[in-house]
């Protein structure tokens, strides 16, 4: 009973309607940050077999990122850096970091199905798409807004995404992600949150290749800390290069 | 008697046949030329599929098969005792295992794709073009961390012999991985697209860098007796469920080799144009002796002895001129056959996919030269059934009547 009265109270919330862009406004305001820092375990699944990696990332603004692998033995001391529109990778054997060409970006990202651009995102949507809401759906047995962003801006890697937002909490429940084509390429679900002071931040994300096959990969955030100062150093080539 | 008088007929009106003549022979030695230089192309072509690509027998795993495209490294074979029991035949020569990987190079940034071969260096020094194309430096010796260049990547990288070249590519298991290689070799095989695109490590570095002690992703064997390859590999996929691929069933080579009927019926086209001129001249001989024929038949001559004297008449313009082109093209042939056709300029161009090039050594059989030969005259011959039909049907008094 109490939950049916929940769900009215919520149908009648949402038919009091809010736009499509103050639903992705609220989105923006969970996913978005000045700074990310986090750890995270990636489980890559590909014909059945999994692969566990570990990583920690720092990310501030939608320019500045850094990640480096802290497991398995393999990986260990693989370090990313993004500045603005450039990735740099340090590998111990090299001993030097390596430009990755700018549409090398959009390719996987150590193997995953997520690409370099997917993991190192801190944008808003808002900025880079133009938002229509489709309507309200259920999924994973919860109520959420349909939404339809189409991009804005030229370089967006995706051109379309559909999104069904947890109408309750402001996170994406689904992504679609298609091309301009209308090919759908990625599949994202979240199905796991954290409230991290005023913010619904994603903590277990999987993202589905639709170009591969039979292959996922799961993205579970820990210790995520949102707007904390992070060293400026973290940010330069000298701190990816160091020994 | 009737040959004597066609052979009297031919010198009739000499320069006429002659021309005729001249026209076969010119099919006849564009024919020969043009198939002795496909058959020189495709074995170029074999040669350096079987050399420098997989073999005469290639053997990977069947899921590296069906992925090939996109380096299925994770599916390379292991190298075991238990594998190369499995593939042991008295027929083979050398076990050359090589890991093939893709990745992007650059000096300032990683943007050039290439194909990386990781090769056991000893053992492809015995049948590989590649030592002996070093234009610089040395070929490779085995452990150490060093790489071989193409002329053209070499290039574009900007780099030369004792450089650095930087290689950041994954692991079998999708790890980011790197090293640094000291260019020793600069090759250059003449193929566009391996001059371009291609370097060679040694497969330890190879196992090291992508994480495949032990394996590889392909096995290339060469046989004693190439021919037999189908043969062999049949056997070894009898005992093993490894994919196997003698070099006969090669995409490119099976699709070079069904493009062989097109220029069949381009040799056909050639010869059917040159006969033209043949046809035109029957019809001419036969308008010009309508009276004589009508005369012929008149005293008694049948008409299969006007048919047979028609046709000798054009055999033997058939037969030299099939004979004298057969002689020039044969000439040609094995002239470029020990002296080969310079098509650098041509094979730089040449994709990875349809590795030809630079010097086509052209491959003339007898068996080209007496079917062509023999082909020139019975095209002739038919041909020249039309207008010899018409003087044969024709009837005796109307024949004396025409006025030429």
């Amino acid at each position: 009973m109490k939950k049916t009265i929940m769900l009215f109270c919520l149908i009648v919330n949402m038919m009091l309607a809010l736009s499509g862009i103050e639903i992705i406004d609220r989105v923006d305001n969970n996913l978005v940050a000045n700074t990310i820092s986090y750890t995270a375990k990636i489980q890559l699944s590909i014909d059945g077999e999994i692969r566990t990696k570990e990583l920690i990332g720092y990310v501030q603004g939608k320019d500045k990122a850094y990640l480096e692998f802290t497991a398995p033995a393999r990986d260990k001391d693989t370090r990313f850096l993004k500045l603005d529109n450039e990735m740099w990778i340090y590998i111990n054997e090299v001993e030097k970091a390596t430009k990755i060409a700018g549409h090398m970006l959009r390719q996987s990202f150590a193997g995953t199905d997520f690409s370099y651009e997917d993991v190192t995102s801190n944008q808003r949507f808002k900025e880079q798409y133009d938002i229509k809401l489709i309507g309200t759906d259920t999924i994973f047995n919860r109520v959420s807004y349909q939404l339809e962003l189409i991009a804005k801006l030229k370089n967006v890697t995706y051109y379309r995404r559909m999104l069904w937002i947890d109408a309750e909490y402001f996170y994406p429940l689904k992504e679609e992600l298609y091309a301009k084509s209308g090919k759908l390429m990625k599949e994202i679900t979240i199905s796991d949150f954290k409230k991290i002071g005023n913010k619904n931040f994603p903590t277990k994300i999987r993202m589905a290749n639709k170009l591969r096959r039979n292959t996922y990969t799961e993205l579970v955030l820990e210790n995520v800390k949102l707007d904390v100062v992070i060293p400026e150093r973290i940010f330069t080539k000298a701190y990816l290069e160091r020994k | 008697m009737l040959l004597r008088l066609a052979y009297r007929n031919f010198f009739r009106n000499t320069r006429r046949s002659i021309i005729s003549g001249i026209s076969i022979m010119i099919a006849i030695m564009l024919i020969i030329f043009t198939q002795s230089y496909i058959n020189g192309v495709m074995n170029n072509i074999t040669d350096n599929v079987v050399k420098l690509i997989s073999g005469h027998i290639r053997i990977t795993s069947r899921e590296y098969e069906r992925r090939e495209r996109l380096f299925p490294l994770s599916e390379a074979i292991y190298l075991t005792e238990e594998f190369y029991q499995k593939i042991k035949h008295e027929q083979i020569l050398y076990i050359a295992p090589r890991i093939r990987f893709g990745v992007l190079l650059g000096q300032n940034e990683l943007s050039l794709p290439c194909l990386g071969y990781a090769i056991e260096p000893e053992i492809e020094k015995h049948f590989s073009a590649l030592p002996k194309r070093i234009i610089e430096g040395h070929y490779l010796d085995g452990s150490t961390n060093s790489v071989l260049l193409g002329r053209e990547l070499a290039k574009q990288l900007n780099l030369s012999i004792g450089d650095t070249l930087t290689i950041i590519t994954r692991t079998a298991y999708d790890s980011p991985t790197g090293i640094n290689l000291i260019v020793q070799g600069i090759f250059s095989l003449g193929i566009g697209g391996m001059d371009k695109n291609i370097f060679y490590i040694p497969l330890k570095v190879g196992e090291r860098l992508l994480d495949l002690e032990g394996r590889a992703s392909e096995v290339a064997l060469i046989i004693k007796e190439p021919k037999q390859s189908l043969k062999i590999a049949r056997e070894i996929r009898a005992k093993s469920d490894y994919a196997v691929m003698p070099y006969q069933q090669n995409v490119i080579l099976r699709y070079l080799n069904s493009t062989r009927a097109i220029f069949t019926i381009f040799y056909l086209i050639i010869l059917i144009v040159a006969c033209s001129t043949i046809a035109n001249t029957m019809i001419m001989i036969v308008y010009e002796r309508l009276r004589e024929i009508g005369m012929l038949k008149a005293i008694g001559m049948n008409n299969w002895a006007i048919l047979k004297l028609l046709l000798g008449e054009a055999g033997i313009i058939g037969f030299l001129g099939s004979l004298s082109g057969a002689i020039l093209g044969s000439l040609l042939s094995y002239w470029l056959k020990y002296h080969g056709l310079d098509l650098s300029v041509a094979s730089k161009t040449a994709s990875l996919d349809i590795p030809f090039g630079p010097i086509i050594y052209f491959a003339p059989t007898p068996t080209i030269i007496i079917t062509t030969f023999i082909f020139g005259i019975c095209v002739t011959l038919l041909v020249s059934l039309l207008p010899i039909y018409r003087a044969v049907k024709l009837k005796p008094i109307e024949a004396l009547k025409t006025t030429t």
